[in-house]
């Protein structure tokens, strides 16, 4: 890029003018402030990062808890369904039409749906157990 | 790599542990630079003090990550260059005025002469701080620090040629600027 003499003119111009442009005063705590300034900054991330984390953690267990309802609304539809087509029927509920076979057969699926919300008990609290406590709330100096 | 004040070297495993002594020099070190940087950008009295203070805090918050991949300064000027042009766009504010401290010119210039220079010059340094945020750095540090092209494009982490448009760019609007302003106030 060559130039010509009117832009090195200017060019010497302006390097001059920066040259004579006066430096500003430096700030006497400019250390003590900085440092003052990064803990805090640092302070703030970190206390930030953590009420994500415990925000995500809240979220988690709530969705671990929809999902436990959703799950256990399923069981005890298709329970039902099964109930409904007679599948869990034994052979003295089809035979006869006494008290006997009615009862029979509501013990028959008693014994399903009770397996079935146990093992859904257990599965609420094993997910809550896996999202664990709610909101620890750490303490800043 | 070029720094030109590499021959005050700044231990770098006392600046990761974040040893205060360490730490104050690197400031002392390069607080002219950034102080500088700030000025050329408009920045002025509390604004400018807070723009440095930044600078340092954010330095000092990176330091335990510096993998000295650079030198320390052209590290911090790096992070310098980030953290004044935000500085910049959230705080900007009038141009204050200042006058040269001292004359450039050697011999003993007219006290008219003088005057018009003064004036020449504060007109040049109020146009630097109103180019953009990468023209106002370029400017400062190839006519202020009289650094080379290569060691900017390190600093602005860009290709030279991209140093050169930018300084290009940056004279031709100060060239018009100031054509303006004497067209205006001959």
């Amino acid at each position: 890029m060559t130039q010509s003499a009117d832009d090195m003119e200017f060019d010497e111009l302006l390097r001059s003018a920066m040259h004579a442009r006066p430096q500003p005063a430096p700030a006497s705590n400019l250390v003590h402030r900085a440092v003052e300034l990064g803990r805090t900054h640092a302070a703030a991330e970190a206390k930030q990062r953590l009420q994500m984390l415990s925000r995500l953690r809240r979220r988690n267990t709530l969705v671990g808890l929809a999902a436990s309802i959703l799950i256990a609304m399923v069981v005890l539809i298709g329970a039902q369904r099964v109930y409904k087509t007679g599948l869990l029927n034994d052979s003295s509920t089809t035979t006869s039409t006494s008290s006997d076979s009615t009862s029979s057969t509501t013990s028959s699926i008693a014994v399903p749906l009770g397996v079935a919300i146990t093992a859904e008990a257990l599965v609420v609290a094993l997910i809550l157990l896996s999202a664990g406590p709610s909101d620890p709330r750490p303490t800043f100096a | 790599m070029i720094d030109r004040d590499a021959e005050i070297e700044i231990p770098i495993e006392p600046l990761r542990r974040r040893e205060p002594a360490a730490f104050a020099m690197l400031v002392e070190r390069h607080q002219p630079l950034v102080l500088g940087l700030c000025q050329s950008m408009g920045l002025r009295g509390a604004d400018l003090d807070d723009a440095a203070a930044e600078v340092f805090a954010n330095v000092f918050r990176a330091i335990p990550g510096f993998e000295a991949r650079s030198t320390v300064g052209t590290w911090v000027y790096r992070i310098a260059c980030r953290t004044i042009g935000r500085m910049r766009a959230r705080n900007r504010r009038a141009v204050g005025s200042e006058l040269p401290s001292e004359h450039p010119d050697a011999g003993q210039p007219s006290p008219l002469r003088q005057s018009e220079d003064a004036e020449t010059y504060q007109r040049l340094w109020d146009a630097v701080a109103e180019l953009d945020e990468r023209e106002a750095m370029a400017i400062e540090m190839h006519y202020r620090r009289d650094w080379p092209v290569e060691q900017i494009a390190d600093v602005l982490e860009c290709p030279q040629g991209t140093v050169k448009t930018l300084l290009f760019r940056a004279r031709d609007k100060l060239r018009r600027k100031l054509a303006r302003q004497e067209i205006a106030n001959p």
